[in-house]
């Protein structure tokens, strides 16, 4: 790969992953679907990083046909624990591009997500996972991984795109 | 404190500060969470000697243990000495709990076995009589370990009954062997309301759960979304949206606060679609075949069908679809629901793993049903603080309740029934006298 090669594909996976906050902060779900490969996909928020999901609970693991239901929840007015939504302003940092093949682009970053809803201010601190492909030359998300910094606490409403 | 009870409720409605008064959540403290059984955890989360597990019991820290004779004990996390905590991981495997701050230490049946520097307590200081402070009375039911605080609470065979003891078995008897484990992690949700909201509610299903009745029934037009998506995604088998009551569900009051509704008769109504999906994998098939030669067909197939025991135990442990729910309170207006989603020994993985993601998708801190229940609980909270007209109105089917043979109240499905089950127990708690002391270990 190329110097400038590779400048373009941290200009653009940070891109992508900035648009993909903005999209979750504006509670723009549909257009967050959006950055979403069309099938095969997992969005896993987990507790712990090294957990197994075959027999131990996560927060969410979904395939697209989960989540295309959790963005039609979303939007459908009668999801009440987003009634009013939870308002986030969330820094994605320390973007790093581990590994990019032919197909995939893995990406880490740290997101520090504070949320503001009924008159209190939470803060979610999280590890973020990506595996990203190009589609149409497009980035799409093909599996994001969310841990919790601490996911044995008690959490209040994490109802919002995390 | 005087608590005049009489002025608080009356039949079918209780006053709202029952739910907001820190007074009346300071005595339903001791009055209720130190006088009856509480559940503490099960035993497959201490098969080894020494394995332990670190509970809260209305604000009340404690370890549960098995000890190196193998019996489990429920200890206080507290030192004798100034009262430090001993243990401070969430669960682990010890022979000795040891204090760090004097080094105080205790064996893990909770004798005090060294004091450092100890000539300076004088020749009559007794080690014995200074364990770990134990709760009195312990006892399991199928692996589920209830302790209590008080000595003389009476046996949890007769706490439970017969009615709560035949549904714990269908929440246990989903596996072939009789045999769960509660080894499959940990979800604490804390919502800024009373601890009494966790009820057993079959009237808020299509109002609080919405949003799921609007993805399931897709193909009442476009705003519904995609049927075909929505069936991709499997959210069900229960279908919410129609009128319970008239598919023959029902809400029971078992006694002794204990409550269950009733989704059977909805879910056997389906048994031939239930069937067919299940034997539809090859991991499904088995599943079945091993089940009807533990139980019998008939036996198997029930407990496949309709395998919700949807039980609320009183005061603080309910069993819904595949997991165990603890409720500890916090203040009046503040609760933390803990779920441990239990597994089935003795099945293919497949079954096991579609039980984590069928619990994920509805009762997840991020999921599709308990999020909206805690945001409605929180807004009941706010509610009641307007006090003007204080009465809560729990009148909903009284009067239409039948009395089995068995004991169990039973009414319709949407019928306050459940709530006035455990009303009656809370009021029967709160009126008795007197404060149950605690035993020390031995």
């Amino acid at each position: 790969m190329t110097y400038l090669s590779t400048v373009d594909v941290i200009d653009t996976v940070h891109a992508f992953v900035y648009r993909e906050a903005r999209y979750a902060d504006e509670g723009a779900y549909s257009r967050w679907l959006d950055l979403w490969a069309s099938e095969d996909i997992l969005y896993w928020v987990s507790p712990r990083e090294d957990l197994d999901p075959a027999r131990e609970v996560s927060f969410i693991y979904d395939d697209r046909a989960m989540l295309e239901q959790r963005v039609a929840r979303w939007n459908s007015g009668f999801a009440w624990a987003q009634i009013p939504r939870s308002l986030t302003s969330r820094i994605v940092g320390n973007v790093e591009i581990d590994e990019t093949s032919a197909d995939l682009i893995q990406v880490r970053a740290n997101v520090h997500v504070v949320v503001v809803r009924k008159g209190s201010t939470t803060f979610l601190p999280e590890r973020v996972s990506y595996q990203l492909r190009s589609d149409g030359g497009e980035l799409r998300i093909v599996q994001k991984k969310v841990v919790f910094l601490d996911g044995d606490a008690p959490v209040g409403n994490i109802t919002f795109v995390l | 404190m005087t608590i005049d009870l009489n002025s608080l409720m009356g039949p079918g409605w209780v006053d709202g500060s029952v739910y907001t008064d820190e007074e009346i959540f300071e005595a339903e403290r001791i009055r209720i969470f130190r006088q009856t059984w509480l559940y503490v955890a099960h035993e497959s989360e201490v098969p080894e000697a020494g394995d332990y597990q670190r509970r809260e019991l209305a604000g009340e820290p404690v370890i549960v243990v098995r000890d190196r004779d193998e019996a489990v004990r429920v200890l206080l996390n507290r030192c004798r000495h100034r009262g430090n905590l001993v243990c401070q991981e969430a669960e682990g495997n010890a022979q000795f709990f040891r204090c760090q701050y004097h080094g105080w230490t205790y064996a893990n049946r909770g004798d005090l076995v060294g004091v450092p520097y100890p000539k300076s307590y004088g020749d009559d200081f007794d080690k014995s009589a200074m364990g770990l402070a134990a709760m009195p009375r312990v006892d399991t039911y199928r692996g589920f370990i209830f302790a209590s605080f008080n000595p003389d609470v009476p046996e949890l065979s007769e706490h439970l009954g017969e009615g709560a003891q035949r549904l714990i078995d269908v929440f246990i008897d989903q596996s072939p062997t009789g045999r769960i484990t509660v080894r499959s992690g940990v979800q604490r949700s804390e919502y800024r309301g009373n601890w009494k909201f966790v009820g057993m509610d079959g009237y808020h299903t299509n109002f609080v759960h919405k949003s799921v009745e609007m993805l399931q029934h897709a193909d009442k037009g476009p705003e519904h979304g995609d049927q075909e998506k929505a069936d991709q995604a499997d959210m069900g088998p229960l279908e919410f949206g129609k009128s319970p009551d008239k598919l023959g569900n029902t809400a029971w009051s078992l006694g002794r606060g204990h409550v269950h509704i009733n989704n059977s008769p909805q879910r056997l109504a389906k048994s031939d679609k239930t069937i067919a999906d299940l034997t539809a994998t090859a991991d499904g098939a088995a599943y079945l075949v091993s089940m009807e030669a533990a139980y019998g067909q008939a036996r198997a197939r029930e407990l496949i069908c309709a395998p919700d025991p949807h039980l609320g135990l009183f005061p603080n442990l309910q069993i819904i679809g595949v997991h165990i729910r603890v409720i500890e309170p916090v203040a009046a207006d503040r609760t933390v629901i803990v779920q441990y989603p239990a597994l089935l020994e003795g099945v293919p993985d497949e079954i096991n793993t579609h039980r984590l993601r069928k619990h994920e998708w509805f009762f997840s801190p991020a999921g599709f049903g308990s999020p909206d229940d805690y945001e409605i609980f929180e807004r009941n909270q706010a509610g009641l603080a307007a006090d003007v007209e204080p009465r809560v109105v729990l009148t909903r089917g009284l009067g239409a309740e039948t009395t089995r043979a068995d004991g169990v109240v039973e009414g319709a499905y949407t019928d306050e029934v459940p709530q006035r089950g455990q009303l009656e127990r809370w009021t029967e708690l709160m009126s008795a006298a007197g404060s149950p002391g605690m035993d020390e270990a031995s």
